[in-house]
């Protein structure tokens, strides 16, 4: 059995009912602060319950806009029961058709309402189960089969591992199959390892009171009293008696479990671990909890709190591993800010949640084609995934336009820090791919958050591919055929008409929902920046780049000669883009050194840096912020 | 093997079932069924305690169940399991777990409704808004064109013509398919079913289709359920065998024990020639009757059609062991009640005829329904209404529900003062306001559960506080005469106007009508009393001595204890007692048993095996010989004629 769909109205930030599917094993929901995680996670505790036994009260606060007047109502959908389950829910099961066959399930439907007459108001809450709510109400003990494991987030894992009363350690270890299994009572010549967790409780209670020093001091207060203290004849004895000695087995077990801590030792050193230590312990311990027979639900809450980057990887790794076990049901659902551990799950786990809403990246969710996903999951690393945190996002080709635009949007007065714009460098490969991550099957429930591709249009000019390929190109004759060539240039495009189909078809590929394609003017994104007015600033970084220090004053002026000399403004920026292309200056670093360049040039005068730089850029960063 | 098999029963166990009944013990013939925990099936003949035996098996099986998902089911056709379990151990934490889930104990309707029918309507767009047989079909009815009704009325059928006889909806109707009024009767009961208007038997025909359709439950079913007991196992149809049968088919998942007593099956279709499901296999026998003495074990044996064998263990009514007569009378019909209560007169002390001590005297025929008959009719007397016309038969239905708000008040002062809890007036006012507003208004008001929470989970939550308190004003009230029952009606109107928007109009349901249960104002008169409870009270003119007699029909006392029992002689296509004289005789005919004479012996065999001390007969003395005569008294029988 796993929890398939959550229904939730009118609660917290959910108000009109959403729809929330969720796969089998693991399930990760990423979203920005307060776009609905916890709600989520909260809605499915209060309902299936929890196994630490906590109770939740609903509060004013848990209405959506804190209307007391609302109903409070979620629906939990359970599929793929088990014959046990199905027998032990039967009369509240639901059936649907699935591949033209009757198949179980099961709805529990949660509501909750204020009883406003009285003062303070309190909470009323009924649960029924099937579709409409007209089912039978769960009994308690088909009600236990639900309880999820609740890890929360800030949690104190490290008491959550000390001994005390109820601890957690206690609860899960009582939870292990045959903890009570051995032999309960000492006796002489018996094989201590043969004890049961009670047997040894006995045994100590045995020694303890059986100790000479202990056994002494009885007998010298058993003599003071009797000698000094009482009548003659009164006949009273004394014994230490260790608490709980009569208790019955398995109080003795759970005394005894309560007072065991968990300590973790780091290459033989002693001392309380770190905070990132124990809340992984913690987690190993509830995983143990979960692994017995039958269906299970862990829930965790930011799984990556203090840990550091490494582990993450490694504890995000083994709860997919865990999730998708065999042999075992095991459903877990995490929350989680961590771009790292959202890189390396499967993208298929990943929901995001927005504004209340939430968008699964399964199969069949998303336009992502299966060639898509198994692309993405080689190359989502953790600055890619970004991306899901993101209140938009600006996918470029390379490095340069990734160092290049953020400068230019801060001193435009868009930064993109500040809007939460993730900029995202797919390194020539797959930009579509994720894109495609936003864009969803279902077009009346788009994900509002706006991607922009920026891109180059890849014609040179006429001028440029014997300036940049090969000298002989000036004749356009000696030109190879158009399709044996790689590069393209404008008059392959004869007509305004083709011009466009180009360009079309270099957006259609992406484009669609909040999705927009931003085009280059005219060839790349250095030929652009020339082109459109940033040549002087582009030769002083190509300078920078390609020169030692006492050669660069020559140099500088030796290439704005060169570059003057050029007739045309095409012919012009196309001499300045071959330094890329013949001379292999890394673009990277000559972007670097031109937004640094800029910044310091057009601090203060924003208005003639937007005159030069290439419009698809600035629209790009418009259309974002 | 299944894991519960490994559960052991000892005497030891059952010793202590013993202490927890309380004055009771189980001889080593019932402690073997207790123990026993196999596929087999248990014959206990009437008084046996067969239910109390059950009872006993599933505490200890109860206290040691070893899952907390699944349960051990118990089906029967009545509650009597269940009340038997509320009775005997409803205090207790062992009978508190086998009321709830996970087992099941109840009737097999409500068991195929609960886990099959429900959940599949429910997935499947149809709501439940009533499920009984009576209201549904007189709903259908009323709903029909009159060209729909004048065909059922030409043809002589009745309201049940609207009832499906299977699912997806057919129709047992001898007309086409394109007949106006079979096309109207057809689309009444498919808007019937979109409305969540169910019968009884309907629900079973949904079960069928489900456990067709949905593979899945009859699995999860027999998982839920690994041990299955049938109680008054004869009675179940063909039908609900098969249906049992198509869940429970995998022995390797779920075991099954049948109890019963082959010799008392009345309620299955006498002419279908079913097969006989019960015992089917191996079984275990609880031959001696608690309930009765020797002397009547004797006398009814020789009729038990199927098992032999019955013994009697019962010894307190030894003294009149020769007291089991049989009245015979010319044809008035009229000397037959007091000449029984003379004799019952005779027969018991004033403290054995106490009605408050639980036992009561009855007299009862298979013939109850029919209407008062001419006595020159060679077929009189019919049926119990010929023998005293006072007779109701609606009353001793156990279904029947009262017609008029009073008598709802009234049964409800009365429980209420009987056990000192106010709600149980409350729940009855409210009984009667839900079965008021069912039938006359569009309120969607569950008939299922307690009525006062089905009332107020119709109202407003801001309402329900001062309606609780507007209910509770009603209870000082009384209601004695005419005049205070038309005031409390006046407050009534208000309530149903203020909380159900319902006008104040002419019906019927809330005109006054005399107290007929009240005995007590008239009860100086002497002589014959009739109430609407259907007894006859009879004082003798010369000790002043009164007994009540509670007449009824066999089919509604099955499973019931009587101090004494009279069978009233009663026509269906021939003579009931007269047809089975030679099988009463103990000289049954060799040739095979017809199957309405079949239907005879057992009815009579239940009928005489309720009394704890006395059984009678009453017969037209020209319908029997003087040789029968004599064989029955040879038997044991006295002979008297009126």
């Amino acid at each position: 059995m796993y929890l398939q769909e959550v229904q939730i109205e009118n609660f917290r930030c959910f108000g009109t009912l959403q729809t929330i599917n969720l796969s089998k094993g693991l399930n990760v929901f990423v979203g920005q602060n307060d776009s609905g995680k916890t709600a989520i996670i909260d809605a499915i505790r209060i309902v299936m319950g929890t196994t630490d036994q906590s109770w939740y009260r609903i509060e004013p606060s848990d209405f959506y806009n804190e209307n007391k007047d609302l109903e409070i109502r979620i629906r939990l959908k359970f599929s793929d029961l088990s014959e046990n389950e199905q027998a032990a829910f039967l009369e509240c099961l639901s059936s649907e058709i699935i591949d033209g066959k009757d198949t179980a399930c099961l709805y529990i439907k949660w509501s909750c309402k204020y009883l406003l007459n009285f003062t303070p108001p309190r909470p009323s809450v009924s649960i029924s189960t099937s579709v409409s709510g007209d089912g039978p109400s769960l009994s308690p003990e088909a009600r236990e089969l639900l309880r999820v494991t609740y890890l929360r987030p800030l949690r104190d894992s490290y008491s959550n591992m000390q001994a005390g009363r109820n601890s957690r350690l206690s609860q899960i270890i009582q939870g292990i199959p045959g903890i009570k299994d051995g032999i309960s009572e000492y006796s002489d010549g018996i094989d201590l390892s043969t004890l049961s967790i009670a047997g040894i409780a006995n045994l100590s209670n045995k020694l303890l009171a059986n100790h000479p020093k202990l056994k002494k001091a009885n007998e010298d207060i058993g003599t003071i009293m009797n000698s000094k203290m009482l009548l003659k004849g009164d006949g009273i004895d004394t014994r230490f008696e260790v608490t709980g000695t009569n208790a019955s087995d398995d109080k003795m077990l759970i005394s005894l479990l309560e007072k065991l801590d968990l300590d973790a030792h780091s290459n033989g050193s002693t001392g309380k671990i770190g905070l990132g230590t124990s809340n992984i312990l913690s987690m190993a311990c509830e995983l143990l909890l979960n692994r017995n027979i039958g269906s299970s639900f862990l829930l965790i809450e930011e799984p990556e709190a203090h840990v550091h980057a490494q582990r993450q990887l490694r504890l995000i790794q083994s709860l997919q591993s865990e999730a998708e076990a065999t042999g075992r049901n095991q459903q877990i659902i995490i929350t989680t800010h961590s771009p790292l551990m959202a890189s390396v799950v499967n993208l298929e786990s990943v929901t995001i949640i927005k504004d209340a809403k939430a968008y699964s990246l399964r199969k069949g969710q998303t336009k992502l084609d299966n060639d898509d996903y198994i692309f993405l999951e080689r190359y989502l690393d953790a600055t890619k995934a970004n991306l899901f945190f993101a209140k938009a996002v600006m996918i470029v080709e390379g490095p340069s336009e990734e160092l290049f635009i953020p400068v230019v949007a801060k001193l435009l007065h868009k930064d993109f820090t500040e809007y939460g714009v993730s900029i995202v460098n797919v390194r020539g490969v797959g930009m579509r791919r994720f894109a495609r991550i936003f864009q969803r099957v279902d077009e009346s429930n788009t994900l509002e958050v706006k991607v922009a591709c920026v891109t180059d249009r890849d014609v040179m000019p006429d001028c440029a591919p014997a300036l940049c390929i090969k000298q002989d190109y000036s004749d356009k004759t000696k030109w190879p055929n158009v399709e044996d060539r790689n590069w393209r240039a404008e008059s392959d495009f004869p007509t305004s008409c083709e011009k466009d189909a180009h360009i079309k078809e270099k957006c259609d590929k992406a484009d669609g929902q909040y999705v927009k394609t931003f085009v280059s003017d005219h060839w790349t994104f250095e030929y652009d920046l020339a082109y459109s007015g940033l040549a002087d600033e582009l030769i002083e970084a190509i300078v920078t780049v390609a020169y030692v220090e006492k050669n660069k004053d020559a140099k500088l002026a030796e290439i704005k000669r060169k570059y003057m000399e050029h007739p045309t403004l095409e012919s012009k920026a196309a001499y300045l883009y071959s330094f890329f292309t013949t001379r292999g200056i890394s673009k990277a670093e000559v972007a670097q050194h031109l937004a640094f360049i800029i910044e310091k040039k057009y601090e203060h005068d924003i208005e003639s840096l937007a005159t030069k730089l290439p419009n698809y850029i600035k629209d790009a960063i418009n259309y974002l912020i | 093997m299944l894991p519960f098999e490994e559960i052991e029963i000892t005497d030891d166990d059952i010793d202590k079932v013993e202490q927890l009944f309380g004055n009771l013990s189980f001889d080593e013939e019932r402690r073997q069924i207790i123990k026993n925990i196999k596929n087999i099936d248990i014959q206990a003949f009437p008084g046996s305690g067969k239910t109390t035996t059950l009872v006993a098996k599933l505490a200890i099986l109860a206290r040691k169940w070893p899952y907390s998902n699944k349960g051990i089911c118990v089906l029967s056709h009545t509650n009597a399991a269940r009340t038997e379990i509320e009775n005997r151990l409803g205090n207790t934490d062992v009978g508190r777990r086998l009321l709830s889930y996970p087992h099941f104990i109840g009737t097999l309707h409500s068991f195929f409704d609960t886990f099959v029918a429900k959940p599949w309507l429910r997935s499947n767009g149809y709501p439940i808004t009533v499920i009984d047989t009576e209201y549904v079909l007189s709903k259908r009815y009323n709903r029909l064109n009159y060209i729909a009704k004048a065909y059922i009325k030409n043809k002589g059928l009745s309201e049940s013509a609207c009832e499906a006889v299977s699912f997806p909806i057919a129709l047992n109707l001898k007309c086409k398919e394109t007949a106006p009024s079979y096309i109207n009767i057809m689309n009444c009961v498919k808007k019937s079913f979109q409305e969540g208007f169910f019968t009884f038997d309907e629900i079973l025909y949904v079960a069928k289709y489900a456990i067709n359709h949905s593979s899945y439950i009859s699995n999860a079913l027999q998982i839920r359920f690994p041990l299955l007991f049938i109680d008054e196992a004869q009675d179940t149809s063909d039908y609900q065998w098969n249906l049992i049968e198509s869940c429970f088919n995998n022995p390797t998942l779920s075991l099954r024990q049948a109890f019963g007593d082959a010799n008392q099956a009345i309620f299955q279709n006498y002419n279908s020639k079913s097969s006989n499901h019960f015992p089917e296999r191996e079984y275990l026998t609880i031959s001696s009757s608690l309930r009765f003495g020797e002397s009547i074990a004797h006398l009814i044996d020789p009729i038990g059609i199927e098992i032999h064998g019955l013994t009697g263990h019962y010894s307190k009514y030894g003294n009149i062991s020769n007291k089991h007569t049989i009245f015979l009378f010319g044809t008035d019909t009229s000397k037959v009640l007091p000449a029984y209560a003379e004799h019952l007169l005779c027969c018991f002390s004033d403290e054995d005829l106490d009605d408050s001590k639980g036992m009561q005297c009855y007299a009862v025929g298979m013939v109850h329904t029919s209407e008062e008959s001419d006595p020159t009719n060679e077929k009189y007397p019919i049926g119990v209404r010929d023998y005293w016309s006072d007779y109701n038969h609606n009353r001793s239905k156990s279904s029947y529900k009262p017609q008029t708000l009073i008598e709802y008040v009234r049964i409800g002062m009365r429980a209420a003062k009987k056990s000192g809890n106010t709600f149980e007036l409350v729940e009855s006012i409210s009984d009667g306001l839900r079965w008021f507003m069912i039938h006359n208004t569009d309120n969607k008001l569950s008939l299922s559960g307690k009525a006062f929470n089905s009332l107020c989970k119709n109202l407003p939550s801001d309402k329900t506080v001062d309606f609780r308190l507007d209910l509770l004003k009603l209870q000082n009230l009384s209601i004695l005469n005419k005049a205070e029952w038309y005031m409390f009606i006046d407050k009534m109107w208000i309530i149903l106007e203020k909380y159900f928007a319902i006008r104040k109009s002419e019906n019927q349901f809330f005109d006054w009508t005399d107290d007929a249960d009240d005995t007590s104002a008239n009860n100086d008169e002497g002589g014959e009393v009739s109430t609407s409870q259907n007894v006859f009270t009879y004082t003798s003119p010369t000790s002043g001595r009164s007994v009540h007699i509670h007449l009824s029909s066999i089919h509604s006392e099955k499973g019931k204890t009587h101090l004494a029992t009279l069978v009233l002689d009663t026509f269906w296509h021939d003579r009931n007692i007269p047809s089975i004289i030679p099988w009463l005789c103990n000289t049954p005919p060799k040739k095979k048993i017809q199957l309405r004479n079949a239907m005879r012996l057992k009815c009579q065999y239940v009928a005489l095996s309720r009394a704890r001390g006395l059984i009678c007969m009453a017969l037209r003395k020209d319908t029997i010989t003087p040789e029968e005569q004599s064989a029955l008294s040879t038997l044991g029988w006295n002979i008297v004629e009126l």
